[in-house]
C-alpha cells in the first residue's frame, strides 16, 4: 500500500487530530494519526502547516468601515423611530418595527447610504493620496507607468509653464506656437496615459484617484470615457463605479456619453448605482430617458425601492 | 509528534462569552426591535469577517464592502433569525451568500478576467517573516472554493458540524476537503518556494527600496 493511500485513509482522523478533537477516548486514532505522521513527511508537513497558519497576522479593517456601519445603523434607527411614531399617531398601526429597511422607508435609507457610501469614497482618495504605499497594490507595474507618467507630466508641466511665459514677453513666432501645440497635445496624451493606467489598477483607491482625476479634463479622450463607461458598469466596487457615475455625468452634453450612461442603468447593477443613474436622467430632464425608464421598469427581480425610484422617474419625466 | 491545537481560532465572543451578552442574546435583541445592539455584533466580528474576506479575495476594498453588505443584509433578514440558532454559523452563512452573490454579478458581467486568483500581497501581510508571506502568498494562490474550508476551519473558529451544514455536505466531505486543501498549500508552497525570489517579489523589492 502506498503511502498516498495512506494519507487517503486517515484523511478524516487527521482532520479531526488538527481539529484537536482526537482526545483520549478516541486514543486508538491518535495513535494510528501519530504513528502515520511519523512515517509520512507530507502529512508532517501539513499537520506543520495548519499550524503555521495561526501565525499569519491579522490585518484590521479601515476605521472608515465601522463610520459606514453606524451611518447606516442610524439611518435604520431613525427609520424605525420614525415607524414607532408613526405608529403612535395611528397611521401606521402594526408596522413591524424597523421595517423601513426593506419596506416602505428603504428610500431614504438607500438614499444615506449612498451618501455614506460617497463619504467612504472621498475617505478613500484621501487615504489613497495620503498613504499611497497602504494599498493593496505594493509596487505594480501599473504604478510604475502611473508614477512615470506623473513625473513626466509635471516636467511637462514646469516645461509649458515656462515657455508661455517667454512667449508672452514676445517671441510670437509661427514655430513656437507650433512647438506649444505639440507640447499642450503631449501633455493631454500623457495626462491621459496616467489615467487610462489608474483605471486598470489592482487596487479599488487607486482606481477611485484615477477616476477622479480623469474628471479634471475639459476635452476627454474618447479612450478615457470608454474606461469610465466601462469602469462605470463593471468594476468592482461600488464606491468606484459611483465616483465613475459621478465623472462621466460631467460631460451629460455629450450624446454617446448620455448612451453610455442609459445603457449602463442594467438589473445586475447595485440599487445605489441604479437610483443613483435613474437620478441623474431626471435631473438633466433626459426625454430619451423616459423610454430606457420603462423597459428598465419591466424587470421583474428589480430592488423594490429602486422600482420606486423608476416609477417616481417615469412620472417626472412624462 | 504533536502539536498543541490550543492555538485553534478563538474568536472574541468566545472570549467575552461569561460576563457580557452572547451573540444570540445580541441577535434576539436587533430582531426584537433593538438595531442598536447590532453595533456589539459588528464590534466583535467586523475584524473576524474581514480576514475571511480578505483570505478569500485578497482584496481589502472588496473585503470591506462584504463586511458592511453583511451587516446590511442581517439587518434586512433580522426576522429570520430563530431561537436556537447559533449565530456565528448563521453569520457566515450570510456572508458566503454575499460574496456568492458578489461574484455571480461580477461573472456575468465580466467574463474574460482570471477570477480571483489575486496576483498582489496585502501589506498587512508582507511580515518581516519570510515564511508568513510565502503561505499567505500560496493561500492567495488557491482557488476561493478550495481554500474556504481552510479558511472557515482554521480562522474563523467553524466546527466541521457547522462547515458542513453551511457548504450542505457530509461532515467527513468537509474532513476530507481540509486534507486536501492543506495537500494543495504545501504543494503551491513547495513551488513557490522552488521560484524564489519570484521575478515580481524581485520587482517589488526594488520597487520599495
Amino acid at each position: 500500500m502506498t503511502s498516498d493511500m495512506n494519507c487517503e485513509r486517515i484523511a478524516e482522523l487527521m482532520a479531526d487530530y488538527l481539529a484537536g478533537t482526537l482526545n483520549e477516548g478516541e486514543s486508538e486514532d491518535l495513535r494510528v494519526v501519530e504513528r502515520h505522521l511519523e512515517i509520512c513527511v507530507q502529512c508532517r508537513e501539513e499537520a506543520d502547516l495548519w499550524r503555521k497558519l495561526a501565525l499569519l497576522p491579522e490585518a484590521q479593517p479601515d476605521p472608515s468601515l465601522r463610520s459606514r456601519f453606524d451611518a447606516m445603523l442610524e439611518v435604520f434607527r431613525e427609520g424605525q423611530r420614525e415607524g414607532q411614531r408613526e405608529g403612535q399617531e395611528g397611521h401606521q398601526t402594526g408596522i413591524e418595527p424597523g421595517r423601513s429597511l426593506v419596506g416602505r422607508r428603504e428610500e431614504p435609507v438607500l438614499t444615506v447610504l449612498n451618501e455614506s457610501t460617497r463619504r467612504a469614497e472621498g475617505e478613500t482618495a484621501e487615504r489613497a493620496i495620503k498613504k499611497p504605499g497602504r494599498s493593496m497594490g505594493g509596487w505594480s507595474w501599473h504604478r510604475s507607468i502611473a508614477g512615470g507618467a506623473w513625473a513626466a507630466v509635471f516636467l511637462l508641466v514646469g516645461f509649458f509653464a515656462g515657455s508661455s511665459t517667454h512667449w508672452n514677453i514676445g517671441n510670437k513666432g509661427p514655430d513656437r506656437q507650433q512647438e506649444l501645440a505639440e507640447m499642450h497635445s503631449e501633455l493631454r496624451n500623457m495626462k491621459q496615459l496616467v489615467v487610462l493606467s489608474m483605471l486598470q489598477n489592482q487596487s479599488a483607491s487607486e482606481r477611485l484617484q484615477g477616476v477622479n482625476w480623469s474628471a479634471g479634463q475639459d476635452q476627454p479622450d474618447p479612450k478615457v470615457l470608454a474606461a469610465l463607461t466601462y469602469t462605470l458598469r463593471y468594476d468592482s466596487s461600488v464606491d468606484v463605479r459611483l465616483a465613475a457615475l459621478d465623472a462621466l455625468s460631467r460631460y451629460h452634453s455629450r450624446p454617446e456619453v448620455r448612451r453610455d450612461l442609459m445603457d449602463a442603468l442594467q438589473p445586475r447593477q447595485s440599487p445605489l448605482v441604479q437610483i443613483a443613474l435613474i437620478d441623474l436622467m431626471v435631473e438633466t430632464k433626459d426625454k430619451d430617458a423616459l423610454q430606457q425608464l420603462r423597459k428598465f421598469q419591466q424587470d421583474a427581480d428589480l430592488n423594490p425601492t429602486v422600482r420606486q425610484r423608476v416609477e417616481w422617474g417615469i412620472r417626472q419625466l412624462s | 509528534m504533536r502539536y498543541s491545537m490550543a492555538e485553534r481560532a478563538i474568536t472574541v465572543p468566545e472570549k467575552l462569552m461569561t460576563n457580557v451578552p452572547s451573540d444570540e442574546d445580541l441577535m434576539f435583541q436587533v430582531r426584537d426591535g433593538a438595531g442598536e445592539m447590532l453595533g456589539v455584533l459588528f464590534d466583535r466580528y467586523q475584524t473576524p469577517l474581514f480576514n475571511f474576506y480578505l483570505r478569500l479575495t485578497g482584496d481589502r476594498t472588496v473585503s470591506e464592502d462584504l463586511v458592511q453588505d453583511v451587516f446590511f443584509r442581517i439587518l434586512k433578514y433580522r426576522a429570520s433569525y430563530r431561537d436556537g440558532t447559533p449565530f456565528r454559523p448563521w453569520i457566515y452563512r450570510i456572508a458566503r451568500n454575499a460574496r456568492i452573490d458578489q461574484v455571480r454579478g461580477r461573472r456575468a458581467e465580466v467574463s474574460w478576467e482570471p477570477e480571483f486568483e489575486p496576483a498582489v500581497v496585502s501589506e498587512d501581510a508582507v511580515q518581516q517573516e519570510q515564511e508568513s508571506q510565502l503561505l499567505y502568498r500560496a493561500l492567495m494562490k488557491m482557488p476561493e472554493d478550495k481554500k474556504e474550508v481552510l479558511i472557515l476551519s482554521r480562522f474563523q473558529g467553524l466546527k466541521y458540524e457547522e462547515i458542513a451544514r453551511l457548504l450542505g455536505c457530509e461532515v467527513n466531505t468537509v474532513k476530507t476537503k481540509v486534507h486536501r486543501a492543506l495537500r494543495e498549500l504545501r504543494e503551491t508552497v513547495h513551488r513557490l518556494e522552488r521560484c524564489r525570489p519570484s521575478p515580481r517579489m524581485a520587482w517589488k523589492s526594488q520597487g520599495n527600496a
